[in-house]
């Protein structure tokens, strides 16, 4: 009996002694790993930790402006509604989402990601699409016309100083300019036109 | 003294074929074998998803066109997509002819415009024609993309799958072949504690197995990932983790292993202790 518990006690210490052993190896292989290939390994992580998606949303109520230094604190997320474009003249009334993604646009007005937001003091790009229940009667807007954006963090009134009509590639008519609050506001052009319409109406508005 | 420094050498050499051959077989029995692919698109509702992907990106572009949703009716079915989703992977795996119903699509769309221009009688300019036929163009293009996910780079992945699949197959045979040779030598350098250099390389290979699943809990927001399309991300994280969870089954077989070999290394210790 004694000598089976002596077998059995011996065969347990002779695997743990090869468990401790193969755990040295284990650690030896994992530094010699990171140590040759470290920067390769955490540019793979990053690469699959900036291709997932982070599950934490921001508050829209958190969206804050600095008046003193005219910018935004927080900035709404892609996809996020922060604003209402209102042109009473046309009897508009839409939201306003931070992004310009086709599926954005399916819900209201798109927010240029390369422009800046009303009250920081630079140009605006805006644009919806032409048919009914969206901006189809833009090209009828007059210069002087107010343009109301009513944001989660201030409203701002635009007045329409001009009105053109651009070829899609005109890429500079919509140019970003950092010292100068201009709202500019497209949608396509012709509005009655079948497919993909090659121009844009766009309306330039200032500040008030 | 010069006989454990080999034998501590071959212990290394021994670990590192073994768990390229875990590697080698875990792949090849994953993603590189197009029927494991194809039971992750089935499992995963793959193709109704990318059909209602496909279908919402065509509404996204219609409703700035100028023509009405039902427009897009009959264009596309969900079993023409499952085919074409299917020939594609085939294409991908196996090299076979890529066929996929882009033409068939913008010509049914082309039709649908077709009579809704003659039932309004209007009168289309070049101008007009020119936006259609972009209208029509920019359809197929997002069926296409749809379909293969990343369109710009099909020639190329399929290239390097092809590439890994021969190779993989001579290094496999190299592999197993070599972890067999290096097994005997060691029972030939040192007899006596054969058994216990294989419980070593197998412990140490399983819990260099299990590094992989601990690394990616800690490190990798893998139940995250976001890449081409929805569908295509829950495909790829499910591919993912079932390679993980292989390692892991693996490194419990190791595991099992070494106590084995552990139990037969002091078996045949005691036996030559009672001669």
């Amino acid at each position: 009996m004694r000598s089976h518990y002596s077998k059995k006690n011996t065969l347990l210490k002779a695997t743990i002694k090869n468990i401790i052993v193969a755990f040295v190896y284990v650690a030896i292989f994992v530094s010699i790993i990171t140590l040759l290939f470290s920067s390769k390994i955490s540019q793979a992580i990053s690469l699959i930790n900036i291709v997932s998606s982070n599950t934490s949303k921001e508050v829209l109520s958190e969206v804050k402006i600095d008046l003193e230094h005219n910018k935004l604190e927080t900035y709404p997320g892609i996809g996020d509604r922060y604003g209402t474009l209102i042109i009473e003249s046309l009897g508009v009334n839409l939201p306003i989402y931070y992004g310009d993604s086709l599926s954005i646009l399916r819900n209201g007005v798109g927010h240029s990601s390369f422009s800046y937001f009303p009250g920081e003091g630079g140009s605006i790009v805006y644009m919806a699409h032409n048919t009914r229940g969206f901006l189809r009667k833009l090209p009828e807007i007059q210069v002087g016309a107010k343009i109301q954006i009513n944001t989660v963090y201030g409203n701002y009134t635009y007045t329409v100083d001009e009105t053109k009509i651009i070829h899609q590639s005109e890429e500079d008519a919509l140019y970003i300019q950092k010292d100068k609050e201009i709202l500019m506001l497209y949608t396509c052009y012709p509005v009655n036109s079948i497919g993909h319409a090659t121009h844009r109406f766009v309306t330039y508005s200032s500040l008030d | 003294m010069v006989k454990k420094i080999i034998s501590y050498i071959i212990i290394v050499i021994l670990i590192v074929l073994l768990l390229a051959s875990t590697t080698i077989t875990i792949l090849s029995q994953t993603i590189l074998k197009e029927k494991f692919v194809l039971g992750l698109l089935e499992k995963n509702d793959y193709y109704a998803q990318v059909y209602s992907q496909i279908l919402e990106a065509f509404k996204d572009n219609t409703i700035q066109s100028g023509l009405e949703e039902s427009i897009l009716d009959g264009i596309m079915t969900e079993e023409q997509v499952k085919n074409d989703a299917k020939s594609f992977l085939d294409y991908l795996y196996n090299g076979t002819e890529l066929t996929i119903d882009t033409e068939g699509v913008k010509t049914r769309l082309q039709e649908k415009i077709n009579e809704v221009i003659k039932e309004n009688n209007k009168r289309v300019n070049s101008d007009e024609q020119t936006a259609i036929d972009t209208y029509v163009n920019t359809i197929g293009n997002i069926y296409e993309n749809g379909i293969t996910c990343m369109k710009k780079y099909v020639s190329q992945v399929q290239n390097v799958i092809a590439k890994v699949q021969k190779m993989l197959q001579k290094v496999t045979i190299a592999v197993y072949v070599a972890t067999i040779v290096i097994i005997f030598i060691i029972f030939i350098i040192n007899k006596r504690e054969g058994f216990k250099y294989l419980a070593i390389s197998s412990f140490s290979t399983g819990g260099l197995c299990i590094a992989l699943k601990i690394v990616e809990v800690s490190t990798m927001r893998v139940q995250n990932i976001l890449i081409f399309s929805k569908a295509f991300s829950v495909v790829l994280i499910n591919a993912i983790e079932s390679i993980i969870l292989s390692f892991v089954i693996a490194a419990i077989l190791f595991c099992v292993l070494g106590l084995l070999f552990s139990i037969l290394g002091y078996q045949k210790t005691g036996k030559r202790e009672k001669e």
